[in-house]
């Protein structure tokens, strides 16, 4: 119905009509609002572009994924030889391998890269041609790792200058004794909020070999199965009162399938804490929205016990 | 699709106020909704499969947005006596306000978008998810309600 077809007083109405609609005043603060919405709205959907990005990466490491483990005990040539080393932690330290940092306005770098090293007086320990393996494939690792983060950031940077973007890239040691050797590299992208994940390497110096999350379990064992429903059950405890405000990806009807937790990877992100337990870890956003940040769950020993290939490891 | 649709956001922004105040009558709560629909609408983006359903797209978002804005509102206002009026705005209670409160919220929105929007019957069957057909029958009947005449 065109506006022809109306009456010469219809069209007269409508006209004014026009005019008063058209005065109505549009607040001068509004086109700025707007534009926050906008950048809002983009910053969260950056962030999810990027979250997919750290899952990619964290993928590719956890395929490669180096657990250093160094043992200690049970061989009696590696006691003795072992009881002439003073400090034994002093095997392997970790070093800062590379640093990187950038600054503007908009975005910022501070990575340190770690690498591993055995220490080179340890002439006479027994493992330390194993370990010289093990944390070459570390390292490698480690590098390989940050520097796709790192390329990841030149790359947003050089595309849009105005990008704001951050990424920190530490690592410490969270374990050092006579048995175990972990260093936990830990990265944190930040666009809108925060994309955190780390990634822990375990040596045993006892045998200079790297800890691998299948290497704890006997051959043949399920462990994915039965840590997986332990973690289950710990998710549905931890959601039970709503009040604590925990959310995992767990039972929710309205999510879809491929955002549910069903079951950890066959080479899950792990550590072993100080009291000997075993502990998984999940990176931000993994198994929950990205407020409860990494996720970590320690699995009692005693659901791991028949399935454990070394009962000293873990207790 | 994202330049797109901010550029229409940016340069159609008043259109787009107006239409939200026609829903909620008061300054504050129309910036509300158009923000929200900003927001909504760069979020959502992927959903515009093709270019030239930008336009009708941003709209629908808006009155969406509007929607859900004065569900919510009625909800939190339940029992609570001419909360309307008491929102309104009453200087900006302009003749066509009062001409346009007779109308349901469809049939206003179509007079809104034909007559002072300039769209097209097939945008706006589009934009209010529904047949042109229909959209014609609303048409008449709005174009009744305010005592607007064909020519005859």
């Amino acid at each position: 119905m065109k506006f022809e077809d109306i009456n010469l007083e219809g069209q007269e109405r409508l006209n004014e009509m026009k005019n008063d609609y058209e005065k109505c005043e549009v607040p001068l603060e509004l086109k700025n609002k707007i534009e926050e919405s906008i950048n809002r709205a983009e910053k969260e959907k950056g962030r999810s572009k990027v979250i997919h990005f750290v899952k990619g990466a964290g993928m590719t490491a956890v395929a490669a994924m180096l657990v250093l483990t160094i043992l200690v005990n049970t061989n009696q040539n590696v006691a003795m030889a072992m009881s002439e080393v003073p400090v034994l932690g002093s095997i392997v330290r970790a070093v800062t391998f590379r640093t990187y940092q950038e600054q503007s306005e908009n975005h910022e770098a501070n990575v340190k890269v770690p690498n591993v090293v055995v220490n080179p007086e340890e002439t006479e320990n027994p493992a330390k041609d194993k370990l010289e393996e093990s944390t070459k494939k570390i390292n490698m690792d480690i590098e390989a790792y940050t520097n796709k983060l790192i390329e990841e950031y030149k790359s947003d940077i050089e595309s849009d200058g105005e990008i704001h973007k951050g990424l920190d890239i530490d690592s410490e040691v969270i374990r050092d004794d006579d048995r175990l050797y972990i260093i936990k590299l830990w990265a944190v992208e930040t666009m809108a909020s925060g994309a955190q994940t780390e990634r822990y390497y375990t040596l045993d110096k006892t045998t200079g070999e790297q800890v691998t999350f299948p290497g704890l379990f006997k051959d043949g064992a399920d462990y994915v199965k039965v840590i997986s429903e332990n973690i289950k059950e710990q998710m549905r405890e931890q959601m039970k009162n709503p009040d604590d405000g925990k959310i995992y990806f767990l039972d929710d009807p309205d999510a879809p399938d491929d955002a549910q937790f069903t079951e950890i990877k066959a080479d899950q992100n792990f550590y072993i804490n100080d009291q000997n337990k075993l502990v998984i870890v999940f990176d931000e956003y993994d198994v929950a929205p990205g407020y409860m940040g990494m996720c970590y769950f320690e699995i009692p020993t005693d659901v791991l016990q028949p399935l454990l290939k070394d009962n000293e490891l873990i207790k | 699709m994202d330049e797109e649709i901010k550029a229409l956001l940016l340069n159609n922004y008043e259109s787009y106020y107006r239409l939200a105040y026609s829903y909620v009558r008061n300054q504050e709560d129309a910036m509300d909704i158009v923000q929200e629909s900003a927001y909504r609408a760069i979020k959502n983006s992927s959903s515009v499969k093709q270019a030239e359903y930008a336009a009708t797209w941003v709209y629908r978002v808006v009155i969406n947005t509007a929607l859900d804005f004065i569900r919510k509102n009625r909800k939190e206002t339940v029992g609570i006596e001419d909360v309307d009026s008491a929102h309104e705005d009453r200087y900006m209670d302009f003749d066509v306000w009062d001409s346009l409160e007779k109308l349901d919220e469809k049939d206003r929105t179509i007079i809104i978008l034909r007559y002072f929007e300039d769209r097209k019957l097939e945008d706006i069957a589009r934009i209010i998810n529904e047949n042109v057909n229909t959209v014609k029958t609303r048409l008449y009947r709005a174009l009744k309600k305010l005592k607007i005449e064909l020519a005859g």
